[in-house]
């Protein structure tokens, strides 16, 4: 199962269909960066594309018989009727249409009716309906699904579409389970349930019945978004967002013009896919040896002991700037890295992050959390995210102290009302986490202990990244036949169980992570017949969770929350709403 | 985009180092002894340019390592490479087609309809304005307009100043603002029958014009650009198909001189070398023309300080010209020179002896070959129950455990756990709950292996 292959497959296979000849490419604003996504230009001109545009945005009217047209859109209204307009006053020889999902009978007819100088040549549905991020990993680019606890109904259908596309490309009929606390997951898994029901002849391929398509809630695990990173892509996504592989760096000071936006694409640039799971440390001794590589060939002997020299070294030598484009926009993004963690004072900042998710030490952690408030070295994000952790933790613990370090947050570090705000709603937000496990069996409280105690036993191997999301040990538990079929139900009592899955397709409505990425590549390596592959609505970092947890969370709590916290957090909300 | 144009002008760049290299063999001779030793940064660069893709080949997962980590996978994508078939995909064309057909059958015979007529029309037509008029009439009977008191295109009511008019192919009503005016000349040309000249089409008069509703012009415009595209084949679309077939040829040739070459450095003598020497200066000189042919794409209406072209016209070129350069490098630059004569008759002799060689060690090794054979399978035989004894020892050491951790029961905090797990087993296990006896068995077998190697 590799998601970039079989997006590329499908892109491969529409400028084969076509013929020889030159090509135009007709998108919409999704399926450019789908496409973006796993092709380089200079790949696609070797498939004989040469010119690309937007059907949202077309501007003139100059027609270009000689050139074929290769329409590739989602099958929205929109979409539809923008086509027709296009085959009515068509500019191009002759048109190849696809559609990234299944497209109605109405819409067939629409185009048929309106293809009147008898252009088009092909109409089909191939589905690369999502953005293939590495050959493990897709997002569906949904910001927020979720509105006031409930599905916003455009996106719960533009999830089901996004994994119907997925299990088609990979030709997979999975079983479905889901995560069994949540409302808003188990109706997205009856919808693609009854798709496939519905769609027989279309998920119509021999089934090895050893596939899963698990759907989870970010609710179940508010703590991976909100923590720190280390490794690169993880830690380039929460310092400046990857958005569709690109990094903005317009904002850092005195960047050169060609840097001020950059190409992070595992495909087309191998430092980087070779080094994006490396943690920061290990990514500046990588960068000092291309440079001391360089530095012998070029018989310098300038001393580079920091990133800083390594910056000057470039600028002062612009054949290595021109020869190593790679190697000088790495070098930047890590120079700015390093700024930004001692600004931001980040090592001390996940050090205690860490030890709040990892360890049980109230007393200790709370020390801890009020004396970097006190310190003033914080920015209000930091020290917001701080408390979050802290709140998410502790909210059924009877000494905790939520309530004291907001307070703290909001008269002495001076933090913004909003994002006050948003801890009451992370609370809120996480709270049926916090619930669910009170009902946790004695069993798995055992089971809880052991893994604790091995992981004491095993030492802090690295105090930054000692966490590791709870979505590992749910995929190791279902990789091991493990996973609880009252917390973890089936989709529909007949289906045929499959005990111990090979194939494994993850969605996370709420978004993913990198640091999950992470995991399940590891698992993927770890477990020679596991085939991981991990989605979700998005891929979030801290900044854009928080966003999505803003929305989620109705400003006003419902009624009826029996901790003391929540009920707090409603008089909370109350009095900022206001404001906000 | 500026860098881009850069680029296009000589096709004779080099990826790495950007110097300009003049010709093809230049560039070819400069990359292999300039950039062959760069390692890292070259890697890099090839990774960029897609010049090194590796083969993907389906990576085989060998039993026998079950469970291990597999340590240095984690820090690259390679398990993924996988081979992945095309995804599911649906057609829709043949639904599609009935639905168009049933629709334009009906404007074909209408359209075949007016052509009828249009050539009719042209067959006798008089020159004089009244009598064509009166002619046109017989051809396509006009509708009586007693009754029609709007324009049925524009509902404006028809009066002294706005007087009916009527269609000459359909014969239908209208008002002059919503007449069009079909020339003579264009007629003709419709019908095929020469005359391509473009009438001036300020002309509006009756005698040189067909008046028609738009509805009868629609179809025939219809009729007329799919025609023309059908036609339409302009110069870059000419120069693009000839540099295509030099493409093809070229890749073709490259992959033989390819394994020609291959063979000639190991010092085979199946190709000879002179003959890989005429096929290199084929392709370099195909390259040429290949590049020669997308320099003149790219610049196809380009003059020192005028562009007559529109932004869309140059994009599509300079792609063209950029598409066809990378094909050239991804091509050419990869593939390996051709060792001298001297080197190549030194190969050969290295080749020999080295055959020689491994010709004698062979018959050496086939005499002890069946001594060693049976050695081997007899160690495999007495190494299997050395492993099972091993496991075996620690399930027996099992029993000593609790006891020998007695004494420091609440020091050790794993000698607790598994006691309290082997409470929950018993507990489990009263109450048939089989498959959490299972899981906890597992877990305290962890538990078990954990502390047995902290013991030892
Ligand atoms: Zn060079
Ligand atoms: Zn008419
Ligand atoms: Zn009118």
């Amino acid at each position: 199962m590799n998601l970039v292959n079989a997006v590329k497959n499908y892109i491969a296979k529409m400028t084969e269909e076509s013929g020889p000849g030159m090509k135009v490419l007709l998108m919409d604003k999704e399926t450019t960066s789908i496409v973006s996504m796993v092709y380089s230009q200079s790949e696609i001109l070797q498939r004989e594309v040469y010119l690309f545009e937007r059907i949202d945005m077309i501007a003139d009217s100059e027609s270009m018989k000689h050139l074929k047209c290769i329409v590739f859109l989602r099958p929205t209204k929109e979409n539809i009727s923008l086509l027709s307009r296009e085959l009515q006053n068509s500019r191009y020889g002759v048109y190849y249409i696809y559609m990234s999902n299944i497209i109605s009978k109405g819409d067939i007819k629409t185009l048929a009716e309106n293809d009147e100088q008898e252009v088009v040549r092909e109409l089909e549905e191939f589905f690369a309906d999502y953005l293939a991020v590495s050959p493990h990993l897709f997002s569906l680019n949904i910001p927020i699904c979720v509105q006031g606890n409930s599905w916003d109904p455009v996106q719960l259908q533009r999830c089901m579409q996004g994994i119907a596309a997925v299990l088609l490309s990979l030709k997979k009929i999975p079983a479905i389970r889901y995560q069994g606390s949540s409302d808003l997951v188990r109706r997205l898994a009856e919808k693609i349930g009854d798709l496939i029901y519905k769609e027989s002849s279309l998920f119509d391929f021999r089934s090895d019945n050893q596939s899963i398509l698990l759907i989870l809630d970010r609710r179940e695990d508010p703590f991976t978004p909100l923590l720190t990173q280390w490794t690169y892509q993880a830690m380039v996504h929460e310092i400046f967002t990857i958005n569709n592989n690109r990094v903005d760096l317009r904002h850092v000071e005195g960047i050169s013009k060609e840097l001020q936006e950059v190409l992070l694409s595992p495909l087309q640039d191998d430092f980087y896919s070779q080094n994006m799971f490396r943690n920061y440390g290990e990514i500046g001794q990588t960068i000092k040896g291309l440079m001391d590589e360089y530095q012998v060939k070029s018989k310098s002997h300038q001393k580079l002991e920091s990133i800083g020299d390594m910056k000057a070294f470039i600028e002062n030598y612009p054949q290595f700037k021109k020869m190593s484009g790679t190697v000088a926009k790495h070098v930047t993004i890590v120079g700015e890295l390093s700024n930004v963690v001692t600004k931001r004072n980040l090592l001390e900042v996940s050090e205690i992050e860490q030890q709040i998710t990892c360890q049980n030490q109230h007393t200790q952690q709370l020390q801890k959390i009020k004396k970097i408030l006190s310190g003033d070295k914080l920015r209000p994000e930091e020290a917001a995210k701080l408390v979050m952790l802290y709140a998410l933790k502790y909210a059924t613990h009877p000494n905790n102290h939520i309530n004291g370090l907001i307070n703290t947050l909001a008269n002495d570090n001076n933090v913004p009302s909003r994002l006050i705000q948003l801890i009451h709603k992370v609370i809120e937000y996480g709270n049926k986490q916090a619930h669910l496990s009170d009902n946790f069996g004695t069993q798995e409280a055992v089971i809880q202990v052991t893994k604790r105690i091995f992981k004491d036993l095993q030492g802090v191997e690295n105090i930054y990244t000692q966490h590791s999301p709870v979505l590992k040990e749910t995929l190791e538990d279902l990789l091991k036949g493990r996973l609880k079929e009252n917390a973890f139900p089936y989709f529909h009592s007949q289906t045929v169980a499959v005990p111990r899955p090979t194939d494994i397709i993850v969605f996370i409505v709420g978004g993913a992570t990198y640091e999950e990425s992470l995991a399940v590549h590891q698992l993927n390596c770890t477990y020679p017949h596991a085939r991981i592959i991990l989605g979700g609505s998005t891929i979030h970092n801290s900044s854009s969770f928080l966003r999505e947890v803003d929305s989620a969370v109705l400003d006003i709590p419902l009624s009826g929350s029996k901790s003391q916290t929540s009920r707090n957090a409603t008089q909370h909300s109350n009095k900022f709403s206001r404001f906000s | 985009m500026a860098e881009g144009s850069d680029n296009m002008r000589e096709g004779f760049i080099c990826p790495i180092c950007l110097t300009d290299q003049k010709t093809m063999t230049k560039l070819h001779s400069h990359f292999h002894e300039v950039h062959s030793d760069d390692a890292q940064i070259t890697k890099i660069f090839k990774g960029m340019m897609g010049l090194s893709k590796k083969i993907i080949k389906p990576t085989d997962f060998d039993d026998s390592v079950k469970y291990s980590p597999r340590k240095e996978l984690i820090h690259s994508l390679e398990i993924y490479n996988t081979h992945q078939e095309l995804g599911a995909r649906r057609g829709h064309f043949e639904t599609f087609q009935e639905i168009r057909n049933r629709r334009l059958e009906g404007f074909a015979a209408e359209t075949n309809k007016l052509i009828i007529r249009l050539d009719k029309l042209l067959l006798n037509l008089p020159s004089d304005p009244n009598r064509k008029k009166l002619y046109e009439q017989t051809v396509v009977p006009w509708i009586d307009g007693e009754d029609v008191s709007r324009c049925p295109e524009c509902t404006k009511s028809f009066h002294f100043a706005r007087r009916q008019h009527h269609c000459r192919l359909c014969g239908s009503i209208m008002c002059h603002d919503c007449s069009s005016f079909l020339p003579l000349s264009k007629a003709k040309s419709i019908l095929s029958r020469g005359d391509n000249g473009e009438a001036s089409t300020d002309d509006v008069s009756e005698e040189n014009n067909f008046r028609i509703c738009r509805y009868c012009l629609n179809l025939l415009e219809s009729r007329e650009s799919m025609k023309a595209s059908r036609n339409c084949n302009p110069l870059i679309a000419q120069l693009y198909e000839k540099a295509r077939d030099f493409m093809k040829e070229l890749a073709k040739d490259a992959d033989l001189y390819q394994e020609m070459s291959l063979s000639l450095n190991e010092g085979k003598s199946m190709y000879n070398l002179h003959d890989a020497r005429e096929l290199w200066d084929k392709i370099i000189k195909l390259s040429e023309k290949i590049s020669f042919l997308s320099t003149k794409i790219a610049s196809m209406g380009v003059t020192e300080n005028s562009c007559d072209l529109s932004d869309k016209q140059m994009k599509l070129q300079k792609a063209v010209g950029m598409g066809m350069n990378g094909y050239i490098q991804s091509k050419i630059l990869s593939l390996p020179s051709l060792p001298s004569e001297e080197l190549y008759a030194k190969k050969q002799e290295d080749r020999r002896r080295r055959i020689d060689r491994e010709i004698r060690k062979e018959k050496q090794e086939d005499r002890t070959d069946a001594l060693l054979d049976s050695q081997v399978k007899t160690e495999y035989v007495h190494s299997k129950p050395a492993v099972s004894k091993l496991q075996e020892n620690v399930t027996v050491d099992e029993g000593w455990i609790p006891e020998v951790g007695s004494n420091m029961q609440h020091n050790n905090p794993l000698i607790q756990q598994m006691d309290n797990i082997r409470n929950y087993i018993k507990q489990a296990r009263e109450a048939y709950k089989f498959d959490e006896v299972a899981s906890l068995e597992e877990n305290l077998r962890e538990l078990q292996e954990e502390y047995y190697r902290q013991q030892s």
